[in-house]
């Protein structure tokens, strides 16, 4: 029970990476993010590029990778946020002159999550992808069973959660886009560049995602599909918080990955004991998509949505 | 100081501004009046760059603005307030005024990060300022509430704290009397009144209050469908027969 509760934590804390991005995106842009999940698996394949490029130093204590997967992951990121800001001055940027609506802005994101989906498969093949060797779980009080790179996902993620924090909180910019989201109008009149906004909210919404990325690819390994499938819980869990709440996001994933390990472990228990031949672990994004009809039911804005 | 010439603008079957011109001089306190459906907010919004003109140009301090976007305006001192209140709403009052002055050192990423001895000094002046604000507005004890929670009065008195914020050289205000309490709003055309007397500051107000506008402002100008139909004192105004007929609407 408490090991699936772990497991459930650093699903969710890869959810969260992608989780903040898109509520960014939804807050401040005004639409879902379709290409969010194949952005995230581009971040990955980028950093199993750079892994490939640079030399080896050797493997960090415990860990299955080395000094060489930490530079990968911020040149991933940064060439992530790149492809995002190349596709929003192409695309979302003449569609939003036009005044094209939410619906049409996600459209068009998904046509973007097909172009990078298309590019890994061109590129890195449909074949899975490893950056390293396997790594062997280990045993823990409580039944707890972690594998010690799933340490570093999860000390990972909290960092950028806090990085994140600090940059919308304590710097100039970071409250630029606060006001943006709260008000546009309002801060295009006292000076606020918004276009300036809308390029910092693609770049920490996409390196974070192009992180969550990476961190995915370390726990099981890289496949061209892996971002479209942890998208539906990135969006349910942004559904479940209500858009535009940081600590929401992060609480929102944290529900889904932990309702999503600890109920398909329980219900698996269960048919195994009834002799019933079930895979429960296919029945994950559904037991997502229960949680999150249940919250809207009974609170359509969100846990953690004002309403407006 | 703001010049716009044959400007032009329409929505869809709808011709809010019809080849209109007008001129406001420098350190005057300029009346924009008509009645409703006039184009008086679509005036401000052509001018602070809302809205693209289909023909024309708006000129300030000589320098053509019709093609800039509203913070590049905001950045030329040129400001305004809108008819409904605005603002920041999850954001403290303090913080809403403190996000207006221009060239802040924290817009700077390196100096939020590594400068911060920088940023924060300049914060504390901006954090001086604006608690002056307050007090003259008599909201000193809401610096902390969320603007959200504000009524709509103390609302419009943010509006008024953004503009001595930002210190501008012109300010188009947008029905400053609406909401605001009568006691408050003498003390609102005081200030505006001195404001332009002593540091020069031009201003260009919409309201519906003509108590206000003819205690307020000399010249007024009046816009009756998109176009210009005259300019004059308060006086020649209250006493223009064809003022009196486009509000009567015969």
């Amino acid at each position: 029970m408490v090991d699936l509760f772990v497991n459930g934590i650093i699903l969710g804390s890869i959810i969260t990476l992608g989780a903040i991005g898109v509520t960014l995106i939804a807050d401040i842009l005004n639409f879902f993010n379709f290409a969010h999940g194949d952005m995230l698996s581009f971040g990955a394949y980028m950093a199993l590029f750079f892994v490939g490029v640079f030399p080896s130093w050797g493997n960090f204590p415990f860990l299955s990778f080395g000094p060489s997967m930490i530079l990968a992951i911020i040149l991933a990121m940064a060439v992530t946020a790149a492809f995002a800001l190349f596709f929003d001055k192409i695309l979302f940027k003449p569609l939003r002159k036009r005044g094209a609506s939410e619906l049409f802005l996600a459209l068009s994101s998904l046509g973007v999550a097909f172009i990078f989906r298309a590019i890994i498969r061109l590129v890195w093949g449909p074949q899975a992808k490893y950056y390293g060797g396997l790594q062997m779980a280990r045993r823990y009080p409580l039944g707890i069973t972690i594998k010690p790179d799933e340490f570093f996902i999860m000390g990972t993620t909290l960092f950028l959660v806090i990085v994140v924090y600090l940059f919308l909180t304590r710097t100039k910019i970071g409250k630029a886009m606060r006001a943006a989201s709260d008000n546009e109008t309002l801060a295009r009149v006292t000076g606020i560049d918004t276009e300036r906004v809308v390029n910092w909210t693609w770049i920490i919404a996409v390196s974070l995602t192009a992180a969550a990325g990476v961190l995915y690819g370390i726990q099981v390994q890289l496949r061209p599909i892996m971002g479209w499938n942890i998208l539906i819980p990135i969006f349910v869990a942004v559904v479940v918080a209500g858009v535009g709440d940081l600590w929401g996001a992060m609480v929102g994933a944290m529900i889904i990955g932990v309702s999503q390990e600890m109920l398909t472990g329980l219900l698996q228990d269960m048919f195994n004991s009834l002799n019933i031949d079930v895979l429960m672990t296919a029945y994950k994004p559904a037991i997502a998509f229960v949680l999150m009809i249940i919250v809207l039911l009974f609170r359509p804005q969100g846990i953690f949505g004002t309403g407006e | 100081m703001l010049k716009v010439e044959n400007l032009d603008k329409s929505f869809g079957g709808i011709h809010a501004i019809r080849n209109c011109s007008l001129i406001v001089e420098e350190e005057t306190i300029t009346g924009l009046i008509g009645p409703n459906g006039a184009g008086k907010t679509t005036m401000f919004n052509l001018i602070t760059g809302f809205h693209e003109p289909d023909s024309g140009q708006v000129f300030f301090k000589d320098e053509d603005i019709t093609d800039l976007t509203p913070h590049e305006i905001f950045e030329k001192n040129l400001f305004r307030t809108f008819q409904i209140t605005r603002e920041i709403q999850e954001m403290t009052v303090l913080e809403n005024l403190m996000l207006i002055p221009r060239n802040q050192t924290g817009e700077n990423l390196w100096n939020s990060w590594f400068n911060r001895s920088l940023v924060s000094q300049q914060e504390d002046q901006f954090k001086e300022k604006a608690l002056e604000v307050l007090e003259f507005l008599e909201m000193k004890d809401r610096k902390y509430d969320l603007a959200m929670n504000l009524p709509g009065g103390e609302k419009k008195l943010l509006d008024l704290g953004r503009m001595m914020m930002a210190e501008p050289e012109m300010v188009l205000l947008d029905e400053p009397g609406s909401g605001v309490p009568p006691s408050l709003q003498t003390k609102v055309n005081d200030y505006v009144r001195e404001i332009s007397r002593e540091q020069g500051i031009t201003f260009l107000v919409v309201e519906h209050d003509m108590h206000i506008i003819m205690d307020l402002c000399d010249p007024i100008i009046v816009l009756v469908d998109g176009q210009t139909l005259t300019k004059g004192s308060p006086d020649e105004i209250k006493n223009n027969q064809q003022v009196i007929e486009a509000y009567l609407g015969t």
